[in-house]
């Protein structure tokens, strides 16, 4: 996938709606370890990794967007 | 979620919110073409819902976002030794609490209990609300409402 098309102009539901219906097929499942990416601070623009979020005790991690 | 983040902060609970792409670009939103988009977007976001979690961003390409499933609105709990404790197609505070007092129940009586994790999957539910999934929508402009309920 690439930057345009993850970052695509127009929802079309019959792209998007099956990434559901594959979600439980998805191989990070509870008991596997999580993935660690490189990340940027909004308020800071400073980097951080993402295993740097569960360092500490449990992270509880919420994607989004305004849209 | 952001009352709950608060309410777990001094349990060692780390809540973020990872900013993806646009699920539902519009005229007002667009998708993003730049990092200075996506964080411009972001901003608005914070500010329009008074997020008081550290907001964050993957690369343009959603990368993270893309590894963990690429889904709009998804949730995850990660544990010591970056161990998945919950994840959940869709974010719900209520489910979402309900997995976060039973990690931290498990963590914290685990060796005294002798304690040990299996899988388990179920089924959850929340309420569907089509009102304000609408004006979410509208939020993004005209055209976030019509790619998702037709032009007419």
């Amino acid at each position: 996938m690439t930057e345009h098309d993850y970052n695509y102009a127009t929802f079309d539901m019959a792209r998007e709606m099956p990434k559901f219906a594959a979600f439980p097929d998805h191989p990070l499942h509870v008991g596997t370890v999580a993935p660690d990416f490189p990340l940027e601070d909004l308020a800071t623009a400073q980097p951080l990794r993402m295993k740097d979020l569960w360092r500490g005790g449990l992270a509880v991690i919420e994607f989004g967007s305004y849209t | 979620m952001e009352d709950m983040a608060q309410r777990y902060a001094d349990r060692s609970v780390r809540s973020v919110f990872i900013y993806t792409n646009e699920a539902h670009p519009g005229e007002t939103y667009r998708h993003h073409a730049t990092m200075d988009d996506k964080r411009h977007h972001a901003r608005a976001f914070q500010t329009e819902f008074g997020l008081r979690r550290q907001i964050l961003l993957d690369d343009l390409a959603g990368t993270a976002h893309r590894a963990y499933g690429t889904l709009p609105n998804m949730t995850w709990i990660v544990g010591p030794g970056g161990v998945i404790h919950y994840r959940a197609a869709w974010t719900d505070a209520r489910d979402l609490e309900d997995a976060l007092k039973a990690s931290l129940d498990a963590l914290a009586r685990r060796i005294r209990d002798k304690l040990v994790p299996f899988y388990s999957e179920r089924w959850a539910w929340r309420t569907r609300d089509d009102d304000t999934f609408r004006a979410r929508l509208a939020n993004g402009g005209p055209q976030a409402v019509s790619d998702f309920y037709g032009k007419g």
